[in-house]
């Protein structure tokens, strides 16, 4: 329905760059920040939009400039993790111990997400803290807003199983 | 816990919406500065392609067949086989030291955790594979660097997992495959015998069916169940299989007669006369396969003429020649089928993947879904799955099975089995149907099992899509994560099968239930999910997707199962829950009370549903002559009643305005025979199956649809000619005639704003789609309908 933007001119590429980073900005250092941290967030973010700069002319309009831009922050995420996980099993080796996982977060239910698959993981978040409705989902994850309504409703469920060990395992 | 995890999750979130961060324009500066030249554009990004669905499915006249598509399977071909080779095998401790036990903890979470990053890295370079096919120049070398980064930490991965396994096998975990499955023991009022049946297609050899023997044909009892059996066998097959399609056929040779048989130590040695010498391969074979089948017989030495016909005892494993690609033991080929079904068999298939269809005796298809075999890709594992069904009455139904071809996911290997289908006891909502035109008050207390067939198409798209994310994800999740992270380490789930069918189907609503079993070490795990589908009719979109046994899906069962109790009772109005989200009954009129709860009582997966009705005084709404005919005594609801009329507009041909006028007579007067008279039986009214009019208004007037409302207004608008190839039509709304919403002007928009307030569906459809009506320059009332 809504077709991507071409601008031709340069500056209308920089006109739109500036509105989008401004509108944006804020929910993709949100969306990093709970991520990475609020310490890696601006780094992260910075990489998000100088994504959404060099494709400027791929990157769909308003409404969808959101989902697509959280689409490129979840693969940005995702490479920076892989590469923190390299590290460490670098690191690990070189001081010859067996790879250390980070200590798991304190509060349960962070817990129980912790214990999940990245895919549900991220679906969960997308919908817990970045609000998204089935249709934004489907559009960030790339799939159909009802595919997304039964991952969200099965990862959902995964969630409570989780924390119901957590509940009632040796603590 | 009380609180839903879901909720805590959205409290814990660590960046809350007011705690975010101005933009610091400055950096959007230094972003275009640093990389000032933004490159030529690309449609979307390869990622979303590669999430594309990889489940086709078919409708056939409102019967569904899935076929699961290749999916990921078809990525590098080592890795998927050292995975499902790690997946469908048992680790069996022997006797080790608590230090060595710690040390098998410690390989085996390894081994764990390896095997998740293979998974991860098969994905990975999944979706990088369609992402290069897409790429070009700087961006092609930037994703090959990282392909081959990717590629080479994979091969790592595998060849630090072969490391871990040697170690395992050293501290003397044994890598074996999987102990068999006994085969049910025959019923011992019948024998099976294997025959010979030839393949569907009529190419390759035929191979070995197990068909049934019952002792009652007979005229004494039977004292040896192992010699009568092979009497049977040495008989041949029956005249109406030898001639059938497919034939059934021996082997062996005829006058072949059994001279003596024992048993001992799990060896049978059967002596056979010397009519059996120099028989065929596949005649062993059938003798071998017959005599196993017996529990408590492994192996067979087999005499001919009174020398021995092989050197050592034969096994069942020395025949995987005579075996066709999946073979069902249990049924037999004709044999009859209990409720629900349990199907037993072998298979020799990519993946260790046998796909199965119940289909009944006009081939439609009862249930669909596919189970994994013990060992598969080069070896034969066993197979089970539980098929629940329901049928009317006792009739024939196959079982098909086929392997799904790892090229192009179309059905090869196909193997049929005729069988009887037995009926569960008579539907339960129709006993109390029943009752309820016999007794004046009654209670009735049962549990709900209705499948159906699926509704209108927009209905099937998001089922379709619901049933086929379910799959995916099912079947995603045992070949990988789930198979890994979730089992303890040693358990591996050995098999999985997963089975889905509709429960029940209302205007709104579906109610789907899914059936998983898998087998991990040894043990059978099974559960029922059962999703409440709440579907946008006009899209075809899941709305809302909630767990059967939960409280809000008991609500949005309630809702569905009075709809339901709507039609088949022919109900007129049937309210649920009246809000109140703790109320689960519906009340429906007549004193007619639907109570849902939990058979147990608790909100656990295995339970089931528990449907109570109530009822009292229910004269006139159901009488003897039948529920539907009760409800025609009823006067309809009528939208229009009492509405004004405006005097038709002048320039409207006299016959159009004459029969204008007369509808809107007849439908301010609630004159429903008035209007069956005007409307006549050639109206266009549905884009749905045809019944009648009438009855179609109603039904919709009953469920708060308007539709007569919506008739009297439209008339009292301007209305618009259009030129037909064989007439002029006189049409309301004026928008309706419109090429495209677009082109409608705004004054032609405003006149709808009346019956629809919000206009924004029509300009995101890009035309008027709401009711209309139209008349013919002869006076004869044409259309009245809406919807695309």
């Amino acid at each position: 329905m809504t077709a991507p933007t071409r601008p031709s001119a340069g500056d209308t590429a920089k006109q739109r760059f500036r509105a989008l980073f401004a509108r944006h900005y804020p929910a993709i250092f949100g969306y990093a920040a709970r991520r990475v941290g609020h310490d890696d967030a601006p780094d992260t973010t910075a990489e998000v939009f100088t994504v959404a700069w060099r494709r400027i002319s791929s990157v769909p309009s308003e409404p969808e400039t959101l989902q697509w831009l959280y689409g490129v922050a979840r693969r940005i995420v995702a490479n920076q993790q892989r590469a923190r996980r390299r590290r460490d099993r670098l690191d690990a080796k070189v001081v010859g111990l067996g790879v250390t996982h980070s200590p798991p977060p304190a509060e349960p239910v962070l817990e129980a997400l912790h214990r999940l698959s990245d895919d549900d993981k991220e679906i969960l978040r997308l919908a817990a803290w970045e609000g998204l409705d089935p249709a934004d989902l489907g559009s960030s994850l790339g799939c159909s807003p009802t595919t997304a309504t039964v991952r969200l409703h099965r990862a959902r469920k995964r969630l409570a199983a989780a924390l119901e060990d957590l509940d009632g395992g040796p603590r | 816990m009380s609180t839903d995890p879901f909720d805590s999750l959205r409290e814990s979130n660590p960046a809350p919406e007011n705690r975010l961060p101005e933009p610091p324009m400055a950096m959007a500066e230094r972003i275009m500065t640093a990389d000032s030249r933004p490159s030529r554009g690309r449609a979307w990004p390869g990622w979303a392609v590669a999430t594309a669905a990889a489940v086709a499915v078919l409708v056939v006249g409102g019967v569904w067949m899935v076929w699961l598509g290749p999916g990921s399977n078809n990525v590098a071909v080592e890795p998927t086989t050292s995975t499902s080779e790690i997946t469908t095998t048992t680790r069996t401790i022997t006797t080790v030291a608590l230090d060595r036990d710690q040390q098998i903890a410690a390989l085996l979470a390894d081994e764990g955790e390896i095997l998740q990053a293979i998974a991860d890295l098969e994905a990975t370079v999944a979706a990088m594979e369609v992402e290069l096919a897409g790429a070009e120049g700087d961006e092609l070398a930037a994703l090959e660097s990282h392909f081959e980064e990717a590629s080479e930490r994979h091969v790592e991965a595998l060849q630090r997992l072969a490391r871990i396994t040697a170690e395992l096998e050293a501290l003397g975990v044994e890598t074996s495959i999987g102990p068999a499955t006994e085969v049910a023991l025959p019923p011992s009022n019948s024998g099976v015998v294997y025959f010979l049946v030839d393949p569907v297609n009529g190419a390759g050899d035929p191979t070995l069916i197990p068909v049934e023997r019952p002792f009652g044909l007979l005229s004494g009892p039977v004292d040896d169940t192992v010699r009568t059996t092979l009497e049977f066998l040495l008989a041949g097959p029956a005249p109406g299989e030898s001639d059938g399609v497919p034939t059934i056929s021996s082997a062996i040779p005829a006058g072949v007669s059994v001279d003596d048989i024992t048993v001992s130590d799990g060896v049978a040695t059967i002596s056979l006369s010397s009519g059996f010498d120099g028989a065929p391969r596949a005649a062993v074979a059938q003798v071998v396969f017959t005599a196993t089948r017996f529990g408590d017989i492994e192996a067979v030495r087999l005499e001919s003429g009174g020398s021995a016909v092989s050197g050592e005892p034969l096994e069942r494993d020395h025949f995987e020649d005579a075996l066709p690609w999946i073979l069902i033991e249990s049924p037999t080929h004709w044999g009859q089928g209990e409720n629900p079904l349990m199907v037993e068999g072998s298979a020799n298939v990519f993946e260790a993947t046998v796909s199965l269809a119940l289909t009944d005796n006009e081939g439609l298809i009862l249930w669909e879904g596919f189970t994994t075999a013990t060992c598969g890709t080069g070896c034969r594992g066993d197979w089970s799955v539980t098929i629940p069904y329901d049928v009317d009455e006792p009739q024939m139904g196959s079982i098909i099975a086929w392997e799904e071809s790892a090229r192009d996911g179309s059905q090869t290997n196909l193997r049929e089995h005729p069988i009887w289908l037995m009926p569960a006891p008579r539907s339960a909502e129709w006993q109390v149907i029943e009752r309820m035109e016999t007794e004046s008050t009654g209670t009735a207390d049962l549990q709900i099992y209705v499948p159906d067939v699926l509704g209108p198409e927009p209905m099937a798209r998001g089922v379709r899509e619901v049933i086929g994310t379910v799959v995916q994800e099912a079947r995603a999740a045992f070949q990988s994560e789930e198979a890994i992270t979730e089992a303890p380490a040693g358990d591996r789930k050995h098999r999985f099968s997963l089975g889905y069918r509709v429960l029940w189907q209302s205007n709104t609503h579906l109610v789907l239930e899914f059936s998983e079993y898998y087998e991990m070490a040894g043990a059978v795990h099974g559960f029922v999910d059962r999703y409440v589908v709440n579907l946008d009719l006009t899209t075809g979109t899941a709305i809302d997707v909630t767990d059967a046994f939960t409280e809000d899906g008991l609500i949005a069962f309630a809702g569905a199962v009075s709809w339901r109790a709507q039609d088949e009772l022919g109900l007129v109005e049937v309210g649920c829950c009246d809000g109140d989200p703790t109320d689960h009954t519906a009340i429906l009129p007549g004193g007619l009370l639907v109570t849902l709860d939990m058979l147990d009582g608790l909100p656990s997966a295995m339970g089931y549903f528990d449907l109570l009705f109530e009822w009292e005084e229910i004269d006139g709404l159901l009488d003897p002559v039948g529920p539907a005919a009760a409800v025609r005594e009823q006067t309809p609801p009528c939208s229009a009643h009492g509405l004004t009329v405006k005097p038709a507009d002048d320039g409207l041909p006299d016959a159009v305005a004459a029969t204008r006028n007369r509808i809107l007579d007849a439908a301010t007067r609630c004159d429903w025979d008035a209007i069956a008279g005007i409307a006549g039986t050639d109206i266009a009214y549905t884009f749905g199956e045809p019944s009648d009019p009438i009855e179609y208004w109603q039904l919709l007037e009953a469920r708060g649809g308007r539709p007569l409302y919506h008739l009297v207004e439209l008339l009292n608008l301007p209305y618009a000619p259009i030129d037909g190839f064989d007439a002029t039509y006189y049409v309301w709304p004026t928008a309706f005639s419109y090429d495209g919403w677009e082109a409608v002007p705004e004054a032609d928009r405003e006149m709808l704003v009346g019956l629809y307030p919000d206009l924004s569906e029509f300009e995101d459809f890009g035309g008027y789609f709401g009711w209309r009506t139209g008349i013919t320059g002869d006076g004869g009332w044409n259309f009245f309908l809406e919807g695309d």
